[in-house]
């Protein structure tokens, strides 16, 4: 090809480099924008999404009767305290504002007081405090007991085996009685 | 149906993620149509151009489409870099003096892909990161340090070492950012410890001695601002962490009247043109480049990108503005900042500190990087040798950056199983009620 139609090409494929470069642009901000807007969702929907398990009240110190049981969802990570900023929020006098700062780690959660905050959990050789399924955690004059979501996965996941997959859990196709084992 | 169904159903909707396949398109057609245009660019046509064109759409469909299927990582994040890596080819093709300079990009490209996977799958597997975090620490130390002891001096720094002489070479710096913030993540992850806390600010601190004595002007600002800009997500210590920027500032004033090449990096800024045929020649040079690109270039393989130094590496930005023109170059800029904005995205959505992290310090280096070398280009900032992530000619920085976004995407796909997990526990708890 001759220097001069080259030159021509290149001249009118600027204008298309451009407006591949805009539509590239436009395209991953679309995705951007729908994305963020779906994940959103997900970070804020209810149904205990990034929770391990629950903490539910067993004594709150007083004779109050509840109607309905009291519990707070846990997620991987969290600060409990009585602070606005706490992940899980108890309210007493005896909790400070950042009170107990919980770790997930498998087939247990991992305690760790923030400076010095007393509460009460099960205590391991090493010092460590943890709370296993079914443990109760004494904080302030409040007792509450940690149920994990998924129990038995996570002692799977402590024995060093690796966790059941959702699909092997419920398979999207399956009827009860073929899962007969699975529901059990 | 009951609201609760009707909400695991909108977040099974939410748990499919945006169709891509108009951008990729659109991607496939620039690389396509930019490499067919350079073939015809020399009489006869020019093979290697030929055979890219064909290779780097094939590749890219091929990730896109094809390593989503094994994990569920994020396509736009890997469909946006392959675009950046794909301009990194054409502008090489179309201002390089010798073709043996597109094709090694291309080589380091391929490297750098399989390095993507590779990191995809230890971030998927590396689960006990806090007990190898003191080891990566001493790793870390030991091989940025390593050009003091064997190392070539380029460009004033001496920051590289000589695998094969003058043909093969490592930048240690380049792959010791990606550790820098894999060990920060880990010891900052601990938010009650304290000693964690120092020691992450005593490592990226030793890191930027290192790189002081190396005079690797360049990093040694990226690492810094780095570990302070995550040091305060991590732990929201605003006083320590302008404290730590103070002391960098301090720092930054001591080194211009302690370091005669740092004074003349700061004068050749201010005013290039009083020395246009010596240290400002450069940065005279690029910005000669961005004005006659004007708004659309000056066309592909037309113009004298040539007669900027450095215009395959440092100045390559400078290049881009005059072949493709302005509007193209902003384009890019944006393509980065929605990389950023996606891996924000990532991070928000991790289920623990360390991953979070780890995505919000690529990003992070990512982002600084960009700025500084751009910054660089169009004397917004004193020139640092840092490298333009993904388009820049240069092996090490190809290889670690998309080591960089492996893990980025490899949590990505971690935070997507854990979502569809959620989902179907969801609904495995709806059918018990039920």
């Amino acid at each position: 090809m001759s220097r001069e139609t080259y030159e021509l090409l290149a001249l009118v494929a600027r204008y298309w480099f451009a407006v591949l470069a805009l539509a590239v642009v436009f395209r991953g901000w679309l995705a951007c924008i729908q994305d963020n807007r779906k994940a959103r969702l997900l970070r804020e929907w209810e149904g205990g999404a990034g929770c391990v398990g629950e903490l539910v009240l067993t004594d709150d110190g007083t004779r109050r009767r509840r109607k309905k049981p009291v519990k707070w969802q846990v997620p991987a990570e969290a600060v409990l305290g009585s602070g606005a900023a706490a992940d899980i929020r108890l309210r007493g006098r005896d909790i400070r504002k950042r009170h107990i700062f919980m770790t997930y780690r498998p087939g247990e959660m991992v305690l760790h007081s923030v400076n010095g905050a007393p509460f009460e959990g099960r205590g391991l050789p090493d010092g460590t405090q943890v709370l296993r399924d079914g443990d109760t955690l004494r904080v302030g004059k409040m007792k509450l007991m940690m149920v994990f979501f998924d129990a038995e996965d996570a002692e799977r996941e402590a024995a060093g085996k690796p966790r059941r997959k959702a699909a092997q859990v419920l398979p999207e196709d399956a009827s009860d009685d073929e899962f007969e084992d699975v529901w059990e | 149906m009951t609201k609760k169904t009707v909400a695991i159903g909108t977040m099974r909707r939410a748990l499919r993620r945006a169709d891509t396949s108009l951008l990729l398109y659109a991607i496939v057609l620039f690389q396509a149509s930019a490499m067919l245009l350079l073939t015809l660019r020399t009489d006869p046509i020019d093979t290697q151009s030929l055979i890219l064109a064909g290779v780097m759409p094939a590749v890219t469909l091929l990730c896109v489409k094809g390593l989503p299927r094994i994990w569920k990582i994020d396509r736009v994040i890997l469909a946006l870099v392959l675009f950046l890596c794909s301009v990194s080819v054409v502008t090489l093709t179309a201002i390089a003096r010798a073709p043996i300079t597109p094709l090694t990009q291309a080589v380091y490209i391929g490297a750098g892909l399989v390095g993507m996977l590779a990191a995809i799958v230890f971030i998927r597997l590396f689960r006990h990161w806090n007990r190898w975090k003191i080891v990566f620490m001493l790793l870390s130390l030991g091989f940025i340090a390593l050009p003091l002891l064997i190392g070539e001096t380029k460009n004033g720094a001496k920051n590289w070492i000589e695998l094969v002489k003058d043909v093969v070479g490592v930048q240690p710096s380049e792959f010791v950012k990606v550790s820098l913030m894999v060990v920060l993540a880990a010891c900052l992850a601990e938010r009650q410890s304290r000693v964690m806390k120092a020691l992450s600010i005593l490592f990226g601190a030793a890191l930027c001695v290192v790189l002081l004595l190396e005079r690797d002007l360049g990093a040694l600002l990226l690492y810094f601002l780095a570990t302070v800009i995550l040091y305060f997500i991590a732990t929201s210590n605003g006083w320590l962490s302008l404290a730590g920027l103070g002391a960098g500032a301090a720092g930054a004033v001591a080194a211009y009247f302690a370091l005669p090449y740092v004074k003349k990096r700061v004068v050749d800024w201010r005013n290039p043109w009083a020395d246009a045929s010596g240290g400002g020649y450069q940065v005279i040079q690029s910005l000669i480049a961005i004005g006659s690109g004007g708004l659309i270039g000056m066309g592909l393989g037309l113009g004298m990108p040539r007669m900027i130094p450095l215009y395959h590496s440092d100045f390559v930005f400078a290049a881009i503005c005059e072949q493709f023109g302005m509007i193209f170059a902003l384009c890019l800029l944006a393509v980065y900042v929605l990389i950023i904005m996606r891996g924000v995205s990532i991070a928000m959505s991790c289920r623990d500190g360390f991953h979070a992290l780890l995505s919000f310090g690529i990003v992070t280096i990512l982002g600084l990087q960009t700025l500084l070398i751009v910054g660089g280009n169009i004397r917004l900032i004193p020139l640092t040798g840092v490298t333009l992530p993904f388009i820049a000619a240069g092996g090490s920085s190809m290889v670690s950056c998309l080591a960089g976004i492996g893990l980025l995407l490899g949590i990505s796909s971690l935070n997507a199983d854990r979502d569809e997990d959620d989902v179907r526990r969801a609904e495995w708890q709806e059918g018990e009620r039920a």
